[in-house]
């Protein structure tokens, strides 16, 4: 039974569930995915969903240097859980190279939901990957060249990092 | 009378109590105009995005959205904005919202984010729904634009998938 607040809301919907977040800032060169195959660069975090009902909401910030693909619609937000589920989610989801000169930043940004019904109605844990593949079922497009860039990219910067962080909500 | 917990937050303030979301999957790879004059009259609206039931007068309403774009067209070009539409009125700004065209070439990739929390008073204490809106418009009366398509497909880049533009408006009660 839920409880009903003098503003309108209630215990029961449009509220958040849970969050996590995580973050990581060691500087890494990143790969190119294969052929016909997801190439994961950020297991961002695994979260604990539970309710069957709720969704997913992401936000992820993503620091890159040196320019590669471009343009190159081919990244996406990737769900896995148990069983072999996948639900790979390509809106909000893009990243922006800036000046087109090689040692330049790029910021890949993630603002995105996943259903209870993108999700299969799973509960429990659920991965969340930044993730790039290749349509046309070619080879080694990346969104960059360098993770979390440092003072070795650039001799004034400090150690970047990337963060994510979820919440779940019941619509 | 609200419920006091016991970390000392409690049920009236500091807190979410609606959250809303939709994506741009009814529009597809879109072409999209420039502005045919000056002023509001001649703004053009990029995408009616979600009509949120907002449940309190003295909520805040913090609207995100993440719009793909391909094909620069104005650069810089301060003009983009978000606006709200309530019973009886709506409110429009241009804080919290820019584009990034990336490389400055025809074919490039275009990122346009809004960030904007309306405080009760821009939507004049109004509850019930709010339509929002990703708007832009020009004070010269030029023809601009942000790029020159939204949501671009691989029809843009042959390695690419249909990419599709998200909005998100959480609705929270300060302390």
């Amino acid at each position: 039974m839920a409880i009903y607040y003098g503003d309108g809301s209630n215990s029961n919907f449009g509220r958040i569930l849970g969050s996590k977040t995580s973050s990581y800032s060691t500087r890494t060169s990143i790969s190119g995915h294969p052929s016909n195959a997801d190439q994961d660069l950020w297991n961002m975090l695994t979260y604990n969903k539970i309710s069957s009902t709720s969704t997913l909401i992401v936000n992820a910030h993503i620091a890159i240097h040196h320019d590669y693909s471009y343009p190159y619609y081919g990244t996406f937000c990737k769900a896995t859980w148990s069983g072999g589920g996948v639900y790979r989610n390509r809106r909000g989801c893009a990243y922006s190279i800036g000046k087109y000169a090689d040692s330049n930043s790029v910021i890949w940004k993630i603002l995105t939901f996943f259903t209870a019904s993108d999700l299969s109605n799973q509960t429990g844990n659920i991965t969340l990957s930044a993730s790039y593949t290749a349509s046309n079922g070619g080879s080694g497009n990346k969104p960059g060249l360098q993770w979390n860039p440092n003072s070795s990219d650039d001799g004034r910067g400090s150690q970047n990092g990337s963060q994510c962080s979820v919440f779940e909500v019941e619509p | 009378m609200a419920i006091y917990y016991g970390d000392g937050s409690n049920s009236n303030s500091g807190r979410v109590i609606k959250v809303s979301y939709a994506d741009s999957s009814a529009y597809g790879r879109t072409s999209i105009s420039g502005t045919g004059g000056s002023g509001e009259s001649n703004q053009i609206i990029l995408w009616t995005a979600l009509t949120h039931n907002k449940l309190s007068a003295t909520s805040h309403l913090r609207c995100q959205m993440h719009i793909a774009g391909h094909s620069k067209h104005s650069y810089p070009f301060y003009g983009t904005g978000v606006r709200a539409d309530y019973s009886g009125g709506h409110y429009t700004t241009f804080q919290g919202s820019s584009y990034s065209i990336g490389a400055y070439i025809s074919s490039g990739s275009v990122l346009w984010l809004i960030d904007y929390t309306f405080t009760p008073s821009n939507l004049s204490n109004q509850t019930g729904n709010i339509g929002f809106k990703a708007i832009y418009r020009s004070a010269t009366g030029s023809n601009d634009k942000p790029f020159n398509i939204w949501n671009p497909s691989s029809a843009d880049d042959g390695r690419g998938y249909q990419k599709q533009s998200v909005c998100i408006v959480t609705e929270f009660v300060p302390n």
